[in-house]
């Protein structure tokens, strides 16, 4: 785990630094365009680890894999922080380019459905005193929920939007010059070691403290028997 | 500081202070479920 940590601080440190410092400004958005470097990695960890959800919970649902059900349960409240902050930085970037903090267009409403999904997934798994119940009622949910992905991905060209096109992940060549693409890639990278290293690090304390709960069970047990 | 740089700092800091504070609540609730584990096995 401290090489994923480590691995991470440094990419992120390397990308700061490019994105902010050494990146030049766009021709057009002049240095707003900054907010780039982190709001897109945002945006692709929100629909990424939504998709990782849904992985999950097909896992827990079909396979009855129990550390799905524990990976799920950590992950939620990591995507729904993520989800928020695509939401914040879009709107912080939203103010000065577009002369408004939000708009009800059709991407940033599915991230907004989206960041819902995140957070309900997060509450109903916590929702139940049986822990599998909740586990699969959240499952469900997010099973349910993957049908807002291709919404979310295909909005900007479904429906008229203030939102710009995708840019990156065009099928032809990346709409970006190279020296905003390349330090965008690497504050990507960053954000998303950072992510699995949280995600890691709240799924192995998750094991850890389903550990502690049978011990303490089987401690009280045997001092009940003796008493 | 231009309005636009105040807008990007902004951007930075919001979504580095929070993984940041992501990252330290996770490092916490990890120590602490493993020093109780282990007093725990310990017979503790």
């Amino acid at each position: 785990m401290p090489w994923l940590w480590g691995g991470a601080a440094l990419v992120l440190a390397a990308g700061a630094v490019w994105g902010l410092w050494l990146s030049p400004p766009d021709w057009q958005q002049g240095e707003t365009v900054r907010i780039l470097y982190v709001h897109v990695p945002m945006a692709w960890l929100a629909m990424g680890g939504y998709l990782a959800l849904g992985v999950l919970s097909l896992f827990a649902l079909v396979w009855r894999h129990p550390l799905a059900d524990l990976a799920a349960r950590e992950l939620s409240p990591v995507g729904a922080a993520v989800t928020a902050l695509c939401l914040a930085t879009g709107s912080i970037w939203g103010k000065p380019m577009w002369g408004t903090w939000w708009v009800w267009d059709a991407r940033l409403t599915s991230v907004l459905v989206l960041f819902f999904l995140w957070l309900g997934h997060a509450a109903l798994v916590r929702a139940f005193d049986d822990p599998e119940r909740g586990a699969r009622a959240g499952a469900i949910l997010a099973l349910i929920g993957l049908i807002n992905l291709p919404i979310v991905k295909f909005s900007v060209d479904w429906w008229n939007t203030l939102h710009q096109p995708a840019s990156v992940t065009r099928l032809d060549a990346p709409g970006m010059h190279i020296d905003i693409l390349l330090p965008l890639l690497v504050c990507a990278l960053g954000f998303t070691l950072l992510f699995a290293a949280l995600v890691l690090a709240r799924t192995r304390a998750a094991v850890m403290e389903r550990r502690i709960r049978q011990l303490e069970l089987a401690r009280a047990r045997r001092a009940e028997a003796g008493a | 500081m231009s309005l636009h740089w105040l807008h990007v700092m902004a951007a930075w800091a919001l979504t580095l202070g929070l993984f940041g504070g992501m990252a330290v609540a996770a490092a916490l609730r990890h120590r602490a479920a493993r020093r109780r584990l282990q007093a725990l096995e310990e017979g503790r």
